[in-house]
């Protein structure tokens, strides 16, 4: 025999293949394309000389390693249908006198050329396409465009590694399958499980409870903390319901219904009841993948695009000034704002800017055990807590809020106002330290600086008289002295904030010539008062880099988004194709039976097809679902980033699930083809 | 007049690729009363399916028609063809034709839930004819469950729920073991004893010696016809073996 008789076998092969053979080629392109371009980005100079260079580049090594995980479960996932399909062609050159060291060898060939083919175009399609994906990556965190072209070695190196182990790794599953079956079973194994799948009350029962507690956490948590702490748990739940319900809870409803005679014995419900029972058990894992996929990419693009589009809008809420300084004391001391004041004035004049927009305020802060109305402090509350119920609270004395917001209130000893920076007080009375005040307002409108305004925890302003103020100080230092709390737990702050004009190079000199004062001063001061330990630490904080920071974060996590979901959206893509053939080619020999009993082809079409599209378009309908009950989850976890825009949350998200129900519509039609193509051969 | 009247059919297939003309049956005339039981025997190739599916108006012939009941089927539009094959035509094949995601029960009930009939009606319908048939046990089950005799039975069930005027067989015992074929055989005889018209495409010589009348093709024309007479199924089949034989070595004679 010809040794060229195995290579050239494996080409045919290929070619008769094309159906079942080019999607699977041309998803391992792309994935290693994607693979390439995000295992450059991650690496790339680049990316790394860029503003905020490090959260991207952090971030495009987690897409790489998850781009690489899902390569190596999508590529044996798909191959494995492959080979289902190819089994009786195999079965067949078993029996008719092929041994099983030839077929190996055909089979090793096969995937040489598939591994060259996919390695090679899609290496090619990673270069091209990664100065495109850089631009959009550049575009998104708005920075400068640079040009040239740059292949980066170590990139094409890991990708040629990670993409031929996988390959050879679905070789041996191949072989190992070959090896392990007889030629009769070969034949017959395209048809295997036409069994009538059984129902399964205890699973559905599973599938029901876990969905529902699931839903449960994510409806019911109300802060940030909760939703941060349940997310976890109530994906895991929600993806062990729908696994569960797609592949038991539909075969019980359906069985139900088919226990209905009325309603089963209908010519639409007759045929349509019937045929759902097996396409569900042939298809509920991989419906349940789609399903689970999809609500990934919508969560993803949802959420990133929203964190992406409020940015502005964080940013300015959590700085409402271009330049603040906060500085912290372990003790109250005698502190006012000018030499912030006059630092501030020498920074602006040497950056040739004017300070303007002063905003300034003095604050005690500290951690408290919520009871009622009633505030526990002592360390072990507060320490040993249960996380919601922990509040943040800060003392701020009327004559600040006098001079910035309202000059017109008064306030008695037992008076205080409340400013909530997430959920409400809902109060009418503080108590702490065996006081207690009553709430006589509600302040609306307030600038929370600094921590105070990017708390994870609930977190309350009060407002009290200045003798109050000292008095609450006196407590709390009282306490900072006993032997159990750390002076850590309580602050007295002083925030100091500023405009000046309002452009990237002269914030970040004014920034940095005010620290330089600072510092000096900050030196003299504590020489001064000779105690080294009384101010905590001094933070300059200047929003332009903030914002860049942010930006840079937020639009990396947008880009990810956007990779990530669109490589989903491929593998959602995949499946589906692959789903519409093997559905096709087992339709074929009902709709031959169907017609000769009596069904006129059109009824037949009617009924086929009215199941491919109940069983296409469940994925999609119970991931809308899903994202509906995701909703208030992501919500809450994205205000531990000052998300808190819900509005345009749910813009975000009513505009990506259209998109993407679009693009599932376009997709479904498509692969429609195939499938009519498939059914209509005789 | 005749139930079915068969009459000049004439079917050429042209080959998609270079246009060939093959002809499979080349014309063909017959007629079958009321309450007959023909067979139709003949050589691979002979145009046995061809004129099978012509008669089950799967498909269309060249030329000529079909009268059944005085209807020619021919002419019947698309549209109402399956509602016309559902109600006057009884169909048993070789290869069972049930469908998997059915139990049994569900598959004779099947041309009746397409004709929109009530449970009710087809629970009535179909009991005394699954008594007849033996199949009253496997109901619930389902067609990969049961023994090919069961499911030929089955499917002879679902034939004669719709109280058709035809029964159209097509190598009904092709795929059963030679018990199972007699048993088919013998159930057949029971219902055209009761006035069942049954028309059966077959080779096997067995089996159409339990027919009333054998008709043979050769190259797309009736070649030859035998009648049973008061012959036993035993002389009949040594009838048809003879002509068979005839056919085969002398075919020089008639020509």
């Amino acid at each position: 025999m010809s040794k060229l008789l195995y290579p050239k076998l494996a080409l045919s092969n290929i070619k008769k293949n094309a159906k079942v053979y080019v999607p699977y080629i041309l998803t391992c392109i792309l994935t290693i394309g994607m693979y390439y371009i995000i295992n450059s980005l991650a690496f790339s100079e680049t990316t790394r000389t860029l503003r905020g260079g490090d959260y991207i580049q952090v971030l495009m090594a987690l897409g790489t390693f998850v781009v690489a995980l899902f390569a190596i479960i999508f590529l044996f996932y798909t191959n494995s249908f492959l080979m289902k399909r190819r089994k009786k062609e195999i079965g067949l050159y078993n029996i008719l006198g092929m041994e099983k060291k030839h077929i190996s060898i055909m089979i090793f060939f096969e995937t040489l050329y598939v591994a060259l083919i996919s390695l090679g175009l899609g290496l090619l399609f990673g270069i091209l396409f990664h100065k495109l994906v850089l631009l959009l990556l550049l575009r998104i965190v708005s920075f400068d465009v640079q040009f040239g072209f740059e292949i980066l070695p170590s990139a094409v190196a890991e990708t040629i590694i990670l993409f031929s182990i996988i390959f050879l790794a679905t070789l041996i599953n191949n072989l190992r399958q070959i090896h392990l079956s007889s030629p009769v079973e070969l034949l017959r194994g395209g048809q295997v499980g036409e069994k009538e799948p059984k129902s399964n009350w205890l699973i559905t029962l599973i599938g029901a409870l876990s969905l529902g507690g699931g839903y449960f956490l994510a409806m019911n948590a109300n802060d940030g903390m909760t939703s941060f702490l349940v997310f976890f748990p109530a994906v895991i739940l929600v993806i062990i319901g729908t696994y569960c319900l797609f592949v038991s809870g539909s075969v019980t409803i359906l069985k139900a219904l088919r226990n209905n005679k009325r309603f089963y014995y209908k010519p639409n419900h007759f045929i349509s009841v019937s045929g759902m029972i097996y396409r569900m058990k042939q298809n509920a894992v991989g419906l349940a993948n789609i399903c689970i996929l999809s609500t990934m990419v919508l969560v993803m693009i949802s959420s990133t695009s929203w964190l992406y589009s409020g940015v502005d809008e964080t940013v300015n809420q959590r700085y409402p000034r271009e330049i603040v300084t906060e500085t912290t004391f372990y003790q109250k001391t005698e502190v006012d704002a000018a030499p912030f004041q006059e630092a501030a004035q020498l920074a602006a004049q040497k950056a040739n800017t004017e300070v303007s927009n002063e905003l300034y305020y003095e604050y005690i802060a500290g951690g408290g055990l919520r009871q009622g109305n009633n505030f526990i402090v002592d360390a072990s509350s507060v320490q040993n807590y249960n996380q919601s119920d922990v509040k943040m609270l800060y003392f701020m004395p009327i004559s600040y809020y006098s001079m910035f917001y309202d000059d017109t209130v008064s306030l008695k000893d037992d008076e205080v106002l409340v400013y909530s920076v997430q959920h409400e007080y809902n109060g009418s009375t503080l108590g702490i330290f065996n006081r207690i005040y009553n709430v006589v307002g509600t302040i609306e409108q307030f600038d929370p600086i600094g921590s105070s305004a990017a708390n994870m925890v609930d977190s309350y302003i009060f407002v009290m008289n200045e003798e109050q103020f000292d008095w609450i100080d006196e407590q709390w230092t009282r306490l900072n002295y006993a032997d159990d709390y750390t002076p850590e737990m309580t602050s007295v702050s002083f925030m100091y904030g500023y405009d000046v004009e309002d452009d990237y190079d002269i914030t970040a000199a004014v920034t940095h010539n005010m620290n330089e004062i600072m510092t000096n001063e900050i030196t003299a001061w504590n020489e001064e008062t000779q105690e080294t330990d009384t101010i905590a630490w001094i933070n300059f904080v200047n929003r332009n880099y903030e914002f860049v920071d942010m930006q840079s974060m937020f639009g990396g996590f947008f880009f990810l988004g956007i990779f990530l979901g669109s490589l989903f959206v491929m593998a959602t893509v995949l499946i589906m194709y692959y789903k519409q053939i093997s559905e096709g080619y087992e339709d074929r020999e009902r709709f031959r039976i169907m017609q000769n009993v009596g069904m006129s082809r059109q009824e037949v079409k009617k009924a086929v097809h009215s199941q491919v599209l109940a069983v296409f378009f469940l994925p999609l309908i119970v991931a809308g679902i899903h994202i509906c009950f995701a909703f208030n989850l992501i919500r809450l976890l994205f205000s531990l980033v000052s998300m808190t825009n819900a509005a345009r949350f749910m813009m975000s998200t009513v505009i990506t699930f259209l998109a993407f129900a679009f693009f599932y519509i376009v997709v479904y039609l498509l692969t429609a083809r195939v499938y009519e193509k498939l059914v209509s051969e005789k | 007049m005749a139930l079915l009247e068969v009459r000049n059919l004439k079917k050429i297939y042209t080959t998609r690729f270079n246009g060939n003309h093959v002809q499979a049956l080349s014309d063909v005339s017959f007629s079958v009363d009321q309450g007959e039981y023909v067979a139709i025997m003949g050589e691979s190739g002979s145009g046995k399916t061809t004129l099978l599916n012509i008669l089950a108006s799967l498909d269309k012939p060249t030329s000529g028609e079909v009268l059944l009941n005085g209807k020619n089927i021919v002419k019947i539009s698309e549209k109402e063809i399956s509602k016309f094959r559902r109600e006057n035509l009884g169909f048993v094949f070789q290869d069972f034709n049930l469908l998997d995601n059915f139990s049994i029960q569900d598959n004779i009930f099947l041309p009746l839930v397409l004709s929109n009939k009530s449970y009710e009606t087809m629970v009535k319908a179909s009991a005394p004819i699954v008594e007849e048939l033996r199949i009253k046990d496997i109901l619930k089950k389902f067609p990969y469950e049961v023994s090919g005799g069961q499911k030929q039975r089955c499917a002879v069930a679902r034939a004669l729920i719709t109280d058709p005027a035809l029964i159209l067989a097509d190598e009904p015992t092709g795929a059963l073991d030679s018990r199972a074929a007699d048993d088919l055989l013998n159930i057949f005889d029971k219902i055209n004893s009761k006035g069942q018209t049954i028309l059966m495409v077959t080779h096997s010589t067995r089996a159409a010696s339990h027919a009333k009348r054998v008709l043979f093709i050769k190259d797309g024309q009736v070649y030859h016809q035998l009648y049973r007479g008061n012959s036993s199924v035993d002389e009949m089949f040594t009838k048809i073996s003879d002509t068979l034989t005839m056919i085969a070595t002398g075919e020089s004679r008639y020509e």
